[in-house]
């Protein structure tokens, strides 16, 4: 363990802040909150513009600021709250907690005068946030709002399509996504195969997803950070809200435990398809629910608990013969801390699993498989002055891999009980980040992660012929599985194998002027953990596996530049970025690779590697009666698996090929239309290119059937993939701000019934034996309503 | 993965209006490359000398014949130096030996000679245990309206093995293949498993057993897996693959035959469905 190092790193950061003090400034700090509610808010903006200077609230809502004494007024501002001024006589460090309101026409409005330009100045780059009034707003299939479906209309952002889970940022794949729910890793995003988030928007106060410009307090994956954050709940008044949806309905319910000092957020979403089919005495079911809680308390001014948890599961049961259950569960203790009105800390507890059980009654068949962590982190924020912020911190996860059990169900069964063998890892990093207002014009962000990852006993390793898992049979020219020579077994926490890396972050932004700026990124990204998934979206089923002596950690490198300006009195942004990105060490897997119970996955994997490139264009109309975005995204994403010799072909020939995330272009838009205070309308328009597959360049006959041949990878493409969607939100009384208050949504998704392929196949005809091109779509036109209420 | 494809036609059923379309794809033709299927059956009970090797050509997807290759020459020796030639039958691209020698567990090594090119491939002749059992449950699945056929057999606990189901039911013209091997069930009684809503009383099922190698069964995974009425259908694909067996092209090693030489003993069943 590097302890000693980061003490040392710790010891020098205090002499900083000793030193940081200067005699004639004050420190201006607190807590923004929403006034109806005590829900802290994060990213509100604290302007100073006479000076200039400006800060904003962390995750937390604390902010703080470091100015010379003076008469100033303050501008605190957010999206979807109104802009509040305040003059403050500052001759002594001084604690300003403010409370804002929310746009005064709650439901409806918000979008309207909502401040969403882009920032100019601050250095971070390749950031989206969205507020959930916006996601809320946009039509979407069957009426379940989606806060991942609702990346995709972001630009970098594609999936496989629909009914795809997860997401691809900037070419990468959906496993290169960190994504965060309170600080927890959730490992598979998506209900009922990708239909569905596991994310309730109900519960949800923010997001933000960090393509680009990563700043080191985050680890572990390549491509991307979504960050999201639940609601802590209404400390002032008790308050519920839900809807209910054709495909599942939602409750949410808040209030005080101790009024303004401690509250409770409950909230809890299931489906309820299985419903009508007991009625109808069908003995299947599935469906899905999930559960978010949280609670907070603050202690007293300088210290404040939370407890958050999220529980989901996906449930089917086709007639008592055929069970699948799984889902995530995490739960975590958060403790912020203010040393002073200047360093911020905050000290994280985290557990995370997910479950993966399926059985097959029928065979007599039961598999099990999971992953858990146990993350510990401590993150300070040391507001040093209005020029210079530290963030610095140490972050430990123990991780736990269940590859999978397999049992017999029945006494009669055939099958025999094995348990993979099971994998341990412990992933330790330190990380220190400055922002440095440098001049007037030019912000910089830089610092490092440093990230050591050992992979732990107990476990039996299998050892080859010259370190070789997976061997090339040079007659045929085909890989194959390798045949251990020996087996080596390690105790309880015994290191097997241990990688360390350095992480630089870099990120800078000049200011041309008030209103436009030009940015530039630099990220390394590395991520130990890699999953298993051999197919074009991510499955429930695929595992987690950790780095080990043959699999090796994905080595990310990414560098963008972005051009970015508000005009019209900051009606409009615009966003111009480019990137190019490459990662090394990324996994391929032989032809016929069997990838689940696979005990010995280095067998059928060969490391290669991934590149992406593009442009990022993104056009916001932020106000008015008319408001939403344009995006369009040119980009290539394309992997190499060279052979290992000269001898060997690799895969695709050792040739770059598309890989399945590569989308040449990508338009989307979606737009929001005010017409009333009753009635506002929404449309989304999504355009890509279609993804690469294979096609057939012949066939033969081989036992009876019909194989197609193929030629090079992914050299074909689907039918490029669009659709148009439309919503209307209708409400009733919209003047009505206490007790029940209500809302209508009508929607249809994929309003000219376009048949978007999810998959084309070539087989056999089974009447006539005869070739044929089937496509496979899943949504036509689908119209849905939900209501939803609150009180 | 096909629970998979269970499990998302189920939700595509209650949820939403998912579709198969049959529709136009242009496809390109690659240059026609030599199949080689010599695939060995030895049904248990008889003698086996019977054996048939045939030759073929690829050619665009969409065609409706298979061009044959003729006036080639075949034949197998065994590790006791025994020549089996394949003579060419009145059906064009048909080679067939009448006095073949399977002998369990020996080596064999195939010899094609066409146009000038010989191609060569060895492998060995493996066993397989009977079929114990047919089992036939009716009104299961979904709807409620498949009927599941079980063929169970008796894993041998001593060696590792690996299996080649293929069922052909009389209502299709396509037979469905399914690979096992023996790792979850070592040295126990384990099932193959048919379901289909197809499946009625009086039609015929023919069950095919056959015992394979190891190269063999990783050779039929990716060709099943390519197959599309085993695999596909779903948005859970796995990537395409191009299936090399084991036969070489001696002259030019970068021109590979397609096919494979396989040699199993087999057990079969031809069963009438309840």
């Amino acid at each position: 363990m590097k302890s000693n190092k980061i003490t040392a790193v710790l010891l020098l950061l205090l002499t900083i802040i000793a030193t940081g003090f200067s005699q004639e400034k004050v420190t201006l700090s607190g807590t923004i909150t929403a006034d109806n509610s005590n829900e802290t808010i994060i990213g509100a903006n604290v302007i100073i513009k006479s000076i200039p200077a400006y800060t904003s609230t962390n995750e937390y809502g604390f902010y703080s600021i470091t100015i010379p004494k003076g008469n100033y007024k303050i501008e605190i501002s957010s999206i979807g709250f109104q802009t509040k001024e305040i003059n403050v006589d500052l001759n002594k460090n001084t604690k300003l907690n403010v409370s804002i309101s929310e746009n005064s026409e709650e439901l409806q409005e918000v979008i309207i005068t909502e401040k969403k330009t882009t920032n100019t100045q601050k250095a971070e780059m390749s950031v989206n946030k969205l507020s959930i009034a916006t996601i809320k707003k946009m039509p979407v299939v069957l009426g379940e709002v989606d806060v991942l479906k609702s990346l995709l209309l972001l630009p970098g952002v594609a999936n496989a399509g629909e009914g795809a889970s997860g997401f691809n940022v900037r070419g990468g794949g959906a496993d290169q996504n960190l994504i965060l729910l309170d600080e927890a890793t959730i490992f598979n995003s998506s209900h009922v195969f990708g239909f569905f988030s596991v994310f309730n928007p109900d519960a949800i106060k923010d997001l933000k997803l960090y393509k680009g410009g990563i700043p080191s307090r985050f680890g572990g994956r390549a491509s991307s950070v979504l960050d999201v954050y639940q609601k802590d709940g209404n400390s002032k008044s008790f308050h519920a809200n839900g809807g209910i949806g054709l495909i599942s309905s939602r409750l949410l319910l808040e209030g005080p435990i101790v009024k303004d000092k401690g509250s409770f957020i409950i909230a809890g979403r299931g489906s309820y398809a299985h419903l009508f089919l007991k009625l109808s005495s069908n003995k299947n079911s599935a469906y899905f629910y999930d559960l978010n809680t949280k609670l907070n308390y603050k202690l007293n001014k300088n210290n404040s608990l939370y407890v958050s948890g999220y529980f989901g599961r996906d449930v089917f049961n086709l007639a008592g013969s055929f069970t699948n259950i799984y889902g995530n569960a995490t739960s975590n203790l958060r403790w912020n801390h203010l040393f002073s009105d200047k360093l911020f800390s905050n000290l994280s507890f985290i557990y995370s699993d997910y479950y993966y059980g399926l059985q097959l009654d029928f065979v007599g068949f039961k598999y099990d498989s999971g992953i858990k962590n146990y993350n510990l982190k401590y993150d300070f924020k040391n507001y040093i002055s209005d020029k210079i912020k530290l963030n610095y911190g140490i972050n430990a996860i123990y991780y736990d891999f269940n590859p999978g059990s397999i049992s017999p169900t029945t006494l009669e069964s055939g099958i025999n009980y094995r348990q993979l063998d099971k994998k341990y890892a412990f992933e330790p990093a330190i990380y220190l980040e400055a922002e440095q207002k440098i001049t007037d014009k030019l912000e910089l962000m830089y610092g490092f992660r440093y990230s050591q990852f050992y992979r732990l006993g107990s476990s039996k390793v299998n050892l080859y012929q010259n370190n070789e898992a997976v061997t090339f049979n040079n007659q045929l020219k085909i890989y194959e599985k390798g045949i251990p020579i020996a087996t080596k077994l390690y105790g309880n926490n015994e290191v097997i194998k241990t990688y360390d890396n350095l992480e630089p972050r870099f990120s800078a932004s000049y200011s041309i002027d008030n209103n436009q700026s030009i940015k530039a990124s630099y990220n390394r990204m590395i991520q130990y953990l890699q999953l298993v998934s051999n197919t074009s979206s991510p499955t429930p089923l695929d595992v987690w596996t950790p780095s080990d002596s043959y699999i090796k950690p994905q080595i990310a490198d990414q560098v963008a530049l972005g051009y970015f300006k508000n005009f019209n009195d900051d009606t409009y942004s615009v966003e111009v970025e480019t990137f190019y990105k490459t990662v090394k060490n990324r996994i391929n897997y032989i032809d016929g690779a069997n990838l689940i119970a696979n005990e010995a996955l280095e067998q059928v994997i060969l490391n290669g590697q991934l590149r992406s490139y593009g442009l990022e264009l993104m056009l916001r109309k932020n106000t008015g009666k008319l408001n939403g975005w344009v995006s369009y995204t040119l980009s290539r994403s394309e992997q190499q698996t060279p052979g290992r010799t000269a001898n060997e072909i690799g895969i695709n020939n050792g040739n770059w090929y598309s890989s399945i995330y590569d989308k040449l272009h990508n338009v989307a838009f979606t737009g929001n239309y005010n017409w009333s205070n009753k009635w506002s309308f929404g449309a989304n328009f999504i355009l890509q290119t279609g993804q690469p597959v294979t096609y057939p360049n012949g066939q033969y006959q081989y036992q009876g059937i019909t194989i197609p041949s193929f030629g090079l990878r992914n050299e074909n493409r689907l039918p490029t993939y669009h659709h148009l969607d439309i919503s209307a939100t209708y409400i009733p009384k919209p003047q009505k701000k206490k007790n029940w208050q209500a809302e209508w949504v009508f929607s249809i998704y994929n309003v000219y019934n376009r048949q978007n392929a999810a998959s084309i196949t070539f087989k056999q005809n089974n009447e006539t034996g005869a070739n044929e091109a089937v496509r496979f779509s899943i949504f036509g036109a689908v119209p849905a309503v939900s209501y939803n209420f609150k009180f | 993965m096909k629970n998979i494809k269970i499990i998302l036609a189920f939700i595509g059923s209650i949820l939403v209006s998912s579709c198969e379309t049959v529709v136009d794809i242009d496809l390109n033709t690659m240059e026609p490359k030599l199949v080689i299927e010599a695939a060995i059956r030895w049904q248990k009970g008889t003698l086996g000398n019977v054996q048939t090797i045939k030759l073929s050509k690829t050619t665009s997807y969409y065609d409706t014949q298979i061009p044959t290759v003729s006036g080639a020459t075949i034949f197998i020796t065994d590790a006791s130096n025994n020549v089996f030639n394949f003579v060419e039958s009145n059906v064009a691209g048909s080679y067939v030996c009448s006095n073949f020698t399977p002998v369990l567990n020996r080596n064999y090594m195939l010899t094609v000679n066409s146009n000038g090119t010989t191609y060569t491939a060895t492998e060995t002749l493996k066993s397989v245990p009977q079929i114990d059992r047919i089992e036939q449950i009716n009104n299961v699945g979904f709807t409620g309206d498949a009927t599941e056929i079980k063929t169970y057999y008796t894993d041998n606990g001593t060696t590792q093995d690996y299996y080649l189901f293929k069922f052909k039911p009389s209502y299709t013209v396509i037979p469905i293949y399914f690979a096992q091997e023996d790792i979850n069930f070592q040295g126990n009684q384990i099932l193959g498993l048919y379901r289909s809503d197809k499946l009625e009383s009086g039609q015929n099922f023919e069950i095919t057993l056959s015992g394979i190698s190891r190269q063999y069964y990783n050779y039929m995974r990716i060709l099943i897996s390519i197959a599309g009425n085993n695999s596909g259908g779903s948005p859970f694909q796995s990537p395409s693959a191009t299936v090399r067996g084991n036969i070489i092209n001696t002259n030019n090693e970068a021109n590979y035959p397609l096919g494979y030489f396989s040699l199993s003993e087999q057990d079969y069943r031809n069963y009438i469905v309840n």
